[in-house]
């Protein structure tokens, strides 16, 4: 699938050493390649961002943290477990 | 602390025409609940402040998954109850290596349970071929009492 967040990563990664000094160990809140607030936790930013872009994409991030986080541990998934929901 | 008792029952038979047992349709099965998804509470008040029409909840099933660090949600249930996009991330399948997935926010509310339960990072995965909408992770259960009991085919969450 298409990234559909890769312009607010990239502004992230291209402005981080820049946007770190401004916001020190601030969660960011990035729309397009605008910053729209800065944030003490990660769910106040989650929680503002949805306020003001609803359903529409939006990146919440450390500011410390501008590449993907590893990918979760999700057995059932990456082993393709059959789940079965009705016997 | 409200706890949710939940013995499974099942449509299937054995050999000889009777009704599978509990333990054997928990073991199938797994731990299922039915739950319901919306938005996060912050964003319908803002929509509706807007005046925006409202997102309507998904209900399905879900499954509790102990071997999940992380909850997943249906991408289409996501996309349908009007849940925010908040990041997106690499993400293993059995078909994929680090497929890059959207990362979700919203709510789940359990039934039988009183609570909505806030997930602010779940990954949007395709579980509809599953009959499912989510799969209950860690962090949610880090929040919970869960006890499976394999032998009465029931189990008990307590959030």
């Amino acid at each position: 699938m298409t990234d559909p967040l890769k312009q607010e990563k990239e502004y992230l990664k291209s402005h981080q050493v820049k946007l770190a000094e401004q916001y020190p160990g601030k969660y960011l809140l990035i729309k397009d390649a605008t910053v729209h607030g800065a944030f003490e936790t990660y769910e106040q930013g989650v929680i503002e961002g949805a306020k003001l872009f609803g359903a529409s994409h939006f990146l919440v991030r450390s500011v410390l943290q501008p590449d993907d986080v590893e990918a979760p541990s999700i057995p059932a998934l990456s082993v393709g477990v059959p789940l079965i929901a009705h016997p | 602390m409200p706890i949710l008792n939940a013995r499974v029952s099942t449509h299937g038979k054995d050999p000889d025409g009777e009704p599978l047992p509990s333990h054997v349709g928990l073991q199938q099965t797994g731990p299922r609940v039915h739950i319901t998804i919306s938005a996060l509470e912050g964003q319908l008040k803002s929509s509706a402040d807007k005046g925006e029409a409202p997102t309507s909840p998904v209900a399905g099933w879900a499954l509790i998954d102990t071997g999940a660090s992380l909850t997943c949600i249906d991408r289409k249930t996501a996309e349908k109850a009007g849940l925010a996009l908040v990041d997106s991330g690499p993400i293993t399948s059995a078909t994929h290596d680090n497929e890059i997935v959207p990362i979700f926010a919203g709510r789940l509310k359990i039934e039988g349970l009183p609570q909505y339960l806030n997930t602010h990072r779940a990954y949007g995965v395709n579980l509809e071929p599953q009959g499912l909408i989510a799969l209950l992770g860690r962090d949610l259960l880090a929040n919970c009492v869960f006890i499976y009991n394999g032998l009465d085919g029931s189990f008990s969450l307590s959030i």
